[in-house]
């Protein structure tokens, strides 16, 4: 079993990467619009059908569907915020979060009605070479997916960091009311910040959806698991969002298979309660105001 | 004056339709729902109490509602207890189970509070799911025995086997219900609940601890929803994990925001409501879910106060206006 | 006064109820027509199974109207499909069947897919005496209670397990993994093959579980890649195989894989491809093709649009021995004659010869099938009465 461990390094690193990428968008919507984000996981779905539908229906090539999605997708989470997230704004957290349960409710019940029940998969040629390296085996479709991740967050870091909208959407998280003062459009920053989020997760979900089958549901336990990776992480923590996907990854894969495959759901769970009773604000963040 | 006797009668209308309703109705069929509804209003009741006048939210009453249900199987199944003694123990375990949760949840408050429910209720039907030994594990508990049957000396004996004789016995314990947590709500505790809803600074400022009171909440609620567990078992004569997933907890709190929280008659509404639509609305099936999913959005930005609350604009429990009538 | 308004809502509310009761909904049954229930997941998890299964009972209802209809007492009456979705949930699942025997006055009732609703229904089919048949619920305690109206077609889970000890034999499989998915199904068979494997002389090596819909078995593969199998015995439905094929092919090039009867591979071909797929072999709920069975999927694939599965036969079959008893009975009002006309009523069905046992229970054995050269290849296997025997031991036993 020991020589196992590489593989299974590998495998929980590929799993986190894509933990971190849907849980980054979940963090700045919250980091930022203060909203609990429960249909997350149905705009992850929803990118991965829209990439589906461009490869197989259109013939469109699948890094040019990829990044189709993510712009359309953006263009609905930016209409979502517009939408059902603007006039609940003012209400307390309860509200927001019960509003995004109905977009929730909604979108999947939604996309059953539309799509049909039936398994899909994204067709790509990249899930059938093989790589093997150091006793690990990997598809080229994984170390992609974990590719894809690195990129799509250094990008992220980058619009942070050197674009006037990565600073305006960071003073915004930092200080709501300053930002305003200082003139920046909070309105549109909200949207926007939305729809990124949005994108990313459609990403996401085209990445996967690759590798695994789509169907209307997968969106449920990978924003659970984003949840939990969040609250690890820190709400509102980029950083803590990528650590905390990467041990979430790790903990689950070394988890089920040293521990118990049956149980192994329960690792996540067992940490999160973990985490928020020992520190609450998770691995980094900050000690922060009233929520 | 002709009010108040008005308002008397309205009642007493009220309790005679409940009461009569098993003769009245037309086949057993509604006598089911009924009960289904009946059971299902102590279960909605019981998480407005946490989510609607304490302002908690809670994802995770199934579980409570589960322990509930797989404490009083056990006992009537393995070893031998009465229904009778099994119904008190399953309400106790629950609340029991709500201590455990709510002692760490409680430690965080808003948002990071109700993702800690979801993973607890999570963990709880893992539990459910993989301790075979002691749940039988999916394959689930068949063969719960009904309660047993009251011999009455004048009216025929209460055979609970039978629907109309379990029909009045959730009855009571839906009316119990209602009676006892209308009563907590007006009381002190229950503006202490509705205090740390509003505003939880202002309420330790002036002498309310709210980690003591939420924990109330939390678990009297529990164990409300732990006897609607036990009624489940012994109407439906088998449980399985399958009927306490995390769905089952958004489905009741579906029904609370729906109906109205912070009220006594919201959660009723939404109960009867939500429980007896979908018999109506059977042609519409494949929409169902899309429907729900957008009225739950409508309501939410339209009327946060739920369908109830909207048609009634006083926040102040349902209630308080009677007490000045001295009805 | 809006109180007042809201406590008359809901006592209007109340009263609807009742209303509802009192003034039945107008009259239905026009002469001629025989009503069977259907309860089925239609929406939710279970869908795509669900869906099969009741895709296969109407057309199988269509087809028994396009010959005329059933045959009661000499007189033609056509076949009325009175379906519910039940999305798997047991309260849901008891309501409808409730409302199918009460209101809507169904003779006999075919479903549910799930056994956690099929044991909420079967009670209060019982109490109301009416016949239920369900065409694919497979936990063995289900005719261990004693529901005297409750009757099996799905095969059970032993017969898989029966016909599996013939594949590994062939197959020349002596170290075997035990994957298997973490429910009632799945259970089942973590709990019978140990003991089988072992008095048939095979060695389990291990024993791994995953959750429906988990979609990544890369830890699970690498843990079974550890303990150094033959082969890997997988109990899975379609869902999770076809990803777990994938993946076991990437970690695990070449191992012989064999699965337990809950997939159909002709639908993992096309999910996988045939490259993927090749050398996979599996107990068949899928019987080898006859003229009959292809007529059946050409008219399922003209109305529906989409493939038969196993699962689609399995629910034409209910509905076929369900038509042929209901004529044995010769009443549709008859509670007593009907069950008995059930409990006496064989077919042979597309599926396998089905008969019950005084329990309800059927012991249909199963073969296998496999992709070889990109084409599924159906057989037989085995001695079959031998088989049927050594089901009905193990049933008998447990």
């Amino acid at each position: 079993m020991p020589h196992e461990i590489l593989q299974h390094i590998a495998n929980g690193l590929v799993l986190g990467s894509t933990y971190a990428l849907i849980a980054i968008g979940l963090t700045i919507i919250f980091g930022v619009l203060n909203v609990i984000n429960l249909a997350h996981g149905e705009i992850y779905m929803i990118g991965s059908f829209i990439t589906f539908y461009l490869v197989s229906k259109t013939g469109v090539n699948y890094f040019a569907s990829l990044l189709l999605a993510i712009v359309l997708v953006g263009l609905i989470g930016f209409l979502l915020e517009r939408i059902v997230f603007r006039p609940v704004r003012e209400s307390p957290l309860l509200i927001t979060l019960l509003a995004s349960i109905g977009v929730s409710i909604f979108l999947q019940s939604l996309a059953l009605l539309v799509l049909g029940p039936e398994l899909r998969r994204i067709p790509t040629q990249f899930g059938e070479t093989v790589v093997h390296f150091w006793n690990i085996a990997l598809t080229v479709q994984r170390i992609l997916i974990f590719g894809i991740s690195v990129i799509l967050i250094g990008l992220l870091y980058l619009l942070f960091r050197r674009t006037t909208i990565g600073k305006a959407i960071r003073a915004t998280a930092q200080d709501r009311i300053g930002a305003a003062l200082a003139g920046i459009p909070i309105d549109r920053i909200y949207g926007i910040t939305f729809a990124l989020a949005s994108g990313l997760a459609a990403g996401a979900g085209s990445l996967m959806g690759a590798l695994y089958f789509i169907d209307p549901f997968m969106g449920f336990m990978p924003a659970i698991k984003a949840f939990i990776v969040v609250i690890l992480g820190g709400m509102g923590s980029v950083g803590g969002a990528i650590l905390g996907g990467v041990v979430l990854g790790m903990a689950e894969v070394l988890g089920a298979a040293y521990i118990s495959s049956e149980y192994k759901d329960a690792i996540a769970f067992v940490m999160l309660i973990l985490v928020l009773i020992l520190k609450p604000t998770g691995f980094m963040g900050m000690e922060e105001e009233e929520r | 004056m002709k009010g108040n006797y008005w308002k008397l009668g309205k009642w007493v209308l009220l309790l005679f339709i409940l009461v009569a309703f098993p003769y009245l109705a037309g086949d057993d069929f509604f006598i089911h729902l009924a009960i289904v509804i009946e059971i299902w209003v102590v279960l909605v009741l019981s998480l407005n109490l946490i989510v609607g006048y304490t302002g908690q939210v809670s994802f995770c009453h199934a579980a409570f509602y589960g322990i509930g249900a797989y404490t009083s199987a056990l006992l009537t199944l393995r070893m031998g207890f009465s229904f009778w003694s099994a119904l008190p123990l399953g309400a106790i375990s629950a609340g029991f189970l709500a201590l455990l949760i709510g002692l760490p949840s409680f430690r965080v408050r808003g948002a990071y509070f109700s993702i800690i429910t979801m993973a607890f209720g999570e963990l709880v039907q893992i539990i459910f799911h993989n301790w075979r030994g002691l749940t039988n594990g999916p394959d689930g508990l068949p063969g719960i025995p009904p309660p047993p049957t009251i011999p009455l000396p004048i009216l025929s004996n209460f055979v609970f086997s039978e629907k109309t004789a379990f029909y009045y016995l959730s009855l009571i314990a839906a009316l119990a219900t209602v009676l006892i947590l209308r009563r907590l709500v007006q009381s002190r505790v229950g503006r202490a609940f509705v205090a740390i809803r509003e505003d939880e600074g202002y309420a330790r400022s002036i002498g309310i601890d709210p980690m003591s009171y939420k924990l109330l909440s939390f678990v009297i609620g529990a164990m409300f929803a732990g006897m609607a567990g036990c009624l489940y078992a012994h109407y439906f004569l088998y449980i399985s994990p399958a009927s306490f997933t995390i769905f089952q907890s958004f489905d009741i709190l579906l029904m609370v925001i729906i109906g109205g929280m912070g009220s006594i008659l919201g959660p009723i509404f939404g109960a009867i409501f939500l429980t007896s639509m979908p018999e109506y609305l059977h042609l519409a099936n494949e929409y169902r879910m899309v429907i729900y999913g957008l009225l739950l959005v409508v309501v939410i930005i339209l009327a946060p106060q739920g369908l109830v609350g909207a048609a009634q604009s006083i926040r102040t429990g349902l209630f308080a206006g009677r007490e000045k009538r001295g009805a | 006064m809006k109180k007042w308004a809201l406590s008359f809502g809901v006592v209007a509310l109340f009263v609807m109820l009742l209303g509802g009761s009192i003034n039945p909904f107008p009259a239905e049954a026009q002469s001629k027509q025989v009503k069977i229930g259907v309860l089925m997941p239609l929406t939710g998890p279970l869908t795509l199974s669900g869906t099969l299964t009741c895709n296969g009972i109407k057309l199988a209802a269509d087809e028994i109207n396009a010959k005329g209809g059933v045959n009661i007492r000499g007189e033609k009456h056509t076949v009325d499909l009175v379906i519910y979705d039940t999305k798997c949930v047991p309260k849901d699942s008891a309501t409808a069947t409730e409302r199918l025997i009460i209101r809507d006055k169904v003779p006999l009732i075919l479903g549910d897919f799930c056994s956690s609703c099929c044991f909420v229904d079967a009670p209060v089919a019982d109490k109301h005496k009416t016949v239920f048949i369900t065409p694919v619920c497979a936990a063995g305690g289900l005719t261990k209670q004693g529901f005297k109206y409750f009757f099996r077609m799905g095969v059970h889970n032993f017969s898989g397990v029966i016909t599996m000890m013939e594949l590994l034999r062939q197959e020349g499989i002596k170290k075997v993994v035990l994957i298997a998915i973490n429910d009632a199904w799945g259970r089942s068979y973590t709990d019978l093959y140990p003991p089988a494997l072992k008095e048939a002389g095979f060695e389990l090596v291990g024993v791994e579980y995953f959750e429906h819909g988990q979609k990544d078995y890369y830890t699970l593969l690498t843990k079974a890649k550890g303990m150094n199998p033959d082969g890997l015995l997988v109990c899975a439905e379609m869902e999770d195989f076809a990803p777990m094929v994938i993946q076991a092919r990437e970690i695990m090039p070449g191992k012989k894989i064999v699965e337990t009867g809950g997939s159909d591979l002709s639908q993992i071909l096309k999910l996988v491809g045939p490259q993927k797929a090749e050398g996979l072999k599996s107990v068949s709920r899928m019987p080898p093709p006859t003229p009959e069975i292809e007529t059946f999927n050409e008219a399922y694939r003209k109305k529906f649009g989409s493939e038969a599965g196993s699962f689609s036969y399995s629910g034409r079959d209910s509905l076929y021995l369900a038509a042929k008893a209901l004529e044995k009975a010769g009443t549709l009002t008859d509670p007593e004659a009907i069950r008995a006309a059930v409990s006496n009523t064989e077919l042979n069905g597309f599926i396998g010869h089905y008969y019950f046992d005084a329990k309800g229970e059927n012991y249909i054995p199963l073969g296998i099938h496999q992709v070889e050269g990109g084409k599924i290849k159906y057989s037989w296997i085995g001695d079959r009465g031998k088989m049927e025997a050594a089901i009905k031991k193990l049933i008998d036993k447990k």
